[in-house]
């Protein structure tokens, strides 16, 4: 009887755990490896980390720069505020944490992710925007701002935390998702008929006027980031990835997509997927 | 007035009204802009060949210097070769012309924008860029 | 006498020129015909859009001409509105050709 007991118990742990952890679709982990290889064969002095110091992996010039300007960060300011608005409660007395699991340096890992139900990509910031919405709170910008101060103080305390997306094998829809995504990355557009592939796989650490292009892998270890380019303008300097994933489209002279639908959604899938396994460094700053 | 004069009056007021109409209307303000900026460096630079070398360094025209290094242009980027000995590479311009026009016919991948398929400059404007790279 | 029936002839024909020229002038520059225009060049950037290959500038593009459009230069607004959809056009032809896109190591 305690034997028995003991197997029930078992093979019901062991039927939740692989349920809780989905596995790895087998064709996105080969996609995987391939996009990983490709970097290490190219910049085999880089370890896997290094490649979310972008840039700045690859310039020792620039590597002094950005150590200089990180030692005494010009967005502490915001990420603190964006702490802070992540602990205030809401006027119905809940908090943001209610609307996400597990512990909060862990939030930041868990996105971008497959929700089967829905058949569609969460991301952070779009998981943030949709738990206002739910707790009646007005709604807020959904690249910069508010949004980006609170996804950057969670993602400076997720400091460590090992990106790891998972697109479940068996699941179409999932795979479709991760797909389109994959084409959004690879496809050339806009006028100057150019792809995120050709300034970020095929020309890394080289230099488009005076700025250095970043290796595609791990580019989204430091997201949301604080950038020189964008304080100057409107704004304050921080951005999400989906805001930059817009800035890149205007600059090849195509029309940038919606933030937190689809398209991008899925491109953040993908994009982050092959970054899987490195450790997210924190808010940065960029140029 | 002589026939002399009228003819040259006819001509002066022919190539005004040409200009007047030809560029402002067509080109956006930043444009004009950038063009301005490149045509004063190359005044120094290539004194023979202004046109040509403006609409190659300006920004938002060729902005050649994105990706390739020009004798005399600044801060350059290197993602394409640099823009030396061209005669050597491409002793057929027509050749030339057409790696300006389209880049991705001779390679799908190519990074260079196909800037006469994609019409992002005219057709004159590459026959003058393509007159001034062809003499680097 | 000669020279009457000179000017005469000359007038007759430059107003039939003229009529002939603005006859033509309407004819290419109507509110119609822009509106028509209009009408096909943002079908045109509807497909590139639901393809996902639209260009950032068409919009500006037909923002630009109905305020030429509004200014009376229609033959200037139609220039705009044609080039808008020509770049629309590029877009849909892009998306064909990026159709296979994919990584290639």
């Amino acid at each position: 009887m305690k034997k028995l007991l003991t197997i029930f118990t078992t093979a019901a742990l062991l039927g939740s755990t692989m349920v809780m952890a989905a596995q790895q679709s087998s064709v996105v982990q080969a996609d995987i490896d391939a996009f990983q290889n490709y970097f290490k064969k190219r910049f085999p002095n880089l370890s896997l980390n290094d490649f979310s110091k972008g840039p700045y992996a690859m310039s020792e010039d620039k590597k002094l720069q950005f150590d200089a300007i990180m030692e005494f960060p010009p967005f502490e300011d915001l990420r603190d505020k964006g702490e802070a608005l992540w602990k205030k409660p809401f006027k119905n007395g809940k908090t943001y944490s209610s609307c996400f699991s597990g512990a909060d340096k862990t939030i930041r890992t868990q996105f971008p992710r497959w929700n089967a139900k829905t058949g569609k990509v969460e991301t952070l910031e779009g998981e943030i925007l949709k738990c206002r919405v739910k707790n009646g709170e007005r709604k807020i910008g959904s690249g910069k701002g508010k949004l980006a101060w609170i996804s950057a103080y969670l993602t400076t305390i997720a400091k460590g935390q090992v990106i790891n997306v998972i697109v479940p094998e068996g699941d179409e829809k999932a795979l479709a998702a991760y797909n389109a995504g994959k084409k959004e990355f690879y496809a050339k557009r806009g006028q100057l008929n150019l792809s995120c592939a050709n300034c970020h796989i095929d020309s890394p650490g080289q230099r488009i006027r005076g700025n250095t292009l970043s290796p595609a892998l791990g580019q989204i270890t430091h997201f949301p980031v604080w950038r020189g380019k964008w304080a100057k303008k409107k704004g304050d300097g921080f951005g999400t990835i989906q805001r930059r994933y817009g800035g890149c489209n205007k600059q090849v002279r195509a029309k940038p997509r919606k933030r937190q639908r689809d398209a991008y959604n899925n491109l953040e899938f993908f994009h982050t997927a092959m970054s899987n396994g490195l450790e997210i460094s924190g808010t940065e700053y960029r140029e | 007035m002589t026939r002399k004069q009228h003819f040259y009056t006819f001509a002066l007021s022919v190539a005004i009204s040409t200009m007047v109409f030809a560029l402002p209307s067509y080109a956006a303000k930043a444009d004009v802009k950038a063009l301005k900026k490149a045509t004063k460096t190359c005044q120094k630079l290539h004194p023979s060949m202004v046109e040509g070398c403006a609409f190659s360094f300006s920004r938002r025209h060729g902005n050649c210097l994105g990706c390739h290094q020009v004798q005399g242009g600044v801060q350059p980027g290197n993602v394409g070769p640099p823009l030396i000995a061209m005669k050597a590479r491409f002793p057929d311009k027509s050749a030339l012309r057409l790696q300006i026009w389209d880049a991705t016919i001779k390679n799908p991948n190519s990074m260079m924008p196909p800037f006469g398929r994609h019409k992002a400059l005219s057709e004159s404007q590459i026959d003058k860029i393509t007159d001034f790279v062809h003499s680097l | 006498m000669k020279k009457v029936l000179f000017t005469t002839l000359v007038v007759f024909a430059l107003s039939a020129q003229a009529e002939f020229m603005s006859k033509e002038h309407n004819w290419n520059n109507t509110p119609d015909q822009y509106k028509a225009a209009v009408k096909a060049a943002k079908a045109e950037q509807k497909l590139a859009r639901s393809l996902g290959f639209e260009w950032r500038d068409i919009g500006k593009f037909l923002k630009t001409a109905n305020k030429k459009y509004k200014a009376g230069d229609v033959k200037g607004a139609l220039k705009w509105v044609e080039k808008a959809k020509t770049q629309a056009i590029l877009g849909q032809r892009q998306a064909k050709d990026q159709a296979n896109a994919g990584p290639r190591f």
